[in-house]
């Protein structure tokens, strides 16, 4: 069973979500390499729900309140988690991140990508081969 | 006692007792107190305690003004609104360390499963981008799909419209689990394991799960033994998939029969796409167990090799607009890579040399002309 709602359980649940926010944006502030529009999308979602959480707990609306904290934080917790996944491309991969919203015109990048990878495979085995026969240029 | 103690632990009731002008002095002194002891405290959260007393301030000026109009009401409205705002800067100037958020969703919920469904979204973004894995058209069109239809739950949610919002966030998260599947299937390694745990109709999810791992191991036999695909057992297999989405969109509408009667068609789809494969036959010389070190090491490599150059023929196919002098270029790489490879095998360096050559320029000539757009010229490499 969950705990019974009230005003100070949904003020306390309002004000560390507001802290999750702002520490999330000032992430996505320092994190100058690329701007995600869906990380974006969903930090101003989570902003507006917190604010309409807001003026429902003031209107002493709990049930309300409730429910818009609770999607402040459905939203704020998918862009912590979206946020975090870009940083890792961006400190570990070659920054080719997997876009979730509709980007058009990727063809001639992802066609280029396999085109290297199939040319450096086949540069890497010719050297290997006349390394093997002696003949290393 | 600490000012920001005091106005935390200020009770509901504590304003209704006043009068409208003890309201409005009490909301004076408090708000300037705080914001005094706001400049001279060191906190995590002090730029939102700000925020919050300047929120707080903009009520009481708005309740003054209702008050000037009589509207006392409307006063006592502002009044409370400024107190909230002002316990809301109390509670960030007395924590230290970024509260922790109570919210846990009771299970079998619509929130529970958006959650899942959003967890689930970005554990896949995660595991592709900590992989580098490649993530292919198909799969990013749908994943796209996914991420709108989680919006089109949580604005059910948030519209109150609980029942839909949970078939729509569970309908996601089976296509998820069939998209997580694919990129491990188009990656030829484990990646991610969504778990297609729903909980509105667990009948009809077993026989769409069970779908879902038909149609993948269809697919799996087919991407291994035909780089350019195979126009018959594709088309199964398409339909196959258009009726796993009429089966999800079913499953959505809650009509169970309808789901039924999708899965079945699409499993004998799924049959006879792996009826044609059967009696096509495998090409497994490539992946043969190698007699020595070096030549495991190749093929290891050489399998890379043949899911990238299988991947490029997809999207050439489906992309470029005359793709077939590309294709025939990318088959004479395959053809030339498996003789090289083969040639490895039996310690023949020249002609393995010969072969990789002649790969090498023939993958050159195609990139000329899918890339770079011109008429292709063969060169030294």
């Amino acid at each position: 069973m969950s705990k019974p709602v009230t005003k100070n359980s949904i003020m306390n649940q309002l004000v560390a979500l507001e802290q999750f926010l702002n520490r999330l944006m000032e992430d996505v502030e320092h994190a100058k390499y690329r701007r995600n529009e869906l990380v974006a999308h969903a930090i101003e979602d989570a902003a507006a729900s917190l604010t309409l959480g807001f003026k429902s707990l003031a209107r002493e609306k709990l049930a309300k309140a409730h429910l818009h904290v609770k999607n402040s934080w459905l939203q704020s917790s998918y862009a912590r988690q979206l946020f975090d996944a870009e940083t890792v491309e961006f400190e570990l991969g070659e920054g080719n991140y997997l876009e979730l919203l509709d980007v058009n015109g990727e063809f001639l990048p992802a066609a280029n990508g396999h085109f290297t990878y199939l040319e450096n495979d086949l540069k890497r085995i010719r050297a290997e081969i006349q390394s093997r026969s002696g003949k290393v240029k | 006692m600490d000012i920001f103690e005091h106005i935390k632990s200020l009770a509901g009731d504590w304003l209704k007792r006043k009068d409208a002008n003890e309201k409005l002095t009490s909301m004076l002194e408090m708000i300037a107190a705080a914001s005094a002891e706001v400049q001279s405290r060191k906190s995590s959260f002090t730029g939102l305690a700000e925020k919050r007393l300047q929120l707080a301030e903009d009520a009481r000026l708005r309740a003054l003004s209702m008050f000037e109009e009589n509207s006392l009401a409307d006063c006592e409205k502002f009044c409370e609104r400024g107190l909230l705002h002002l316990q809301i800067a109390s509670a960030h100037m007395l924590t230290e360390d970024q509260m922790k958020i109570e919210l846990a969703f009771e299970e079998g919920t619509a929130e529970e499963a958006i959650e899942r469904l959003s967890n689930g979204i970005a554990s896949l973004k995660m595991a592709v981008e900590y992989s580098n894995c490649l993530v292919s058209d198909q799969v990013k069109e749908k994943l796209i799909d996914v991420v709108r239809q989680r919006e089109e739950a949580l604005a059910m949610y948030a519209s109150g419209d609980d029942e839909d919002a949970h078939r729509v966030a569970e309908g996601a998260i089976l296509w998820l689990h069939f998209l997580g599947k694919q990129l491990e299937l188009d990656n030829d390694k484990p990646i991610i394991q969504i778990e297609p745990t729903v909980r509105l109709s667990p009948k009809e999810m077993t026989m769409i799960k069970g779908l879902t791992e038909s149609i993948i191991r269809s697919r799996t036999v087919l991407a291994v033994t035909h780089t350019r695909g195979y126009l018959r057992v594709e088309r199964y297999l398409n339909a196959a998939m258009e009726n796993l989405d009429k089966a999800i969109h079913a499953y959505l509408d809650g009509d169970a029969d309808k789901v039924s009667r999708m899965v079945t068609t699409a499993l004998m789809e799924t049959r006879m796409a792996d009826e044609l494969l059967k009696n096509t036959g495998f090409d497994e010389s490539i992946y043969d167990a190698p007699g020595n070190e070096v030549v495991d090491d190749l093929n290891l490599k050489g399998k890379e090799f043949f899911r990238r150059l299988v991947l490029l023929s997809r999207m050439i196919k489906d992309e470029y607009e005359e793709p077939d002098r590309a294709l025939n270029k990318l088959d004479s790489v395959n053809f030339l890579y498996k003789k090289c490879l083969q040639a490895l095998r039996e310690n023949n360096d020249t002609e393995a040399e010969r072969c990789a050559r002649g790969a090498h320029l023939d993958l050159d000539y195609a990139r000329q002309l899918v890339i770079e757009n011109c008429e292709p010229i063969y060169s030294d490499l």
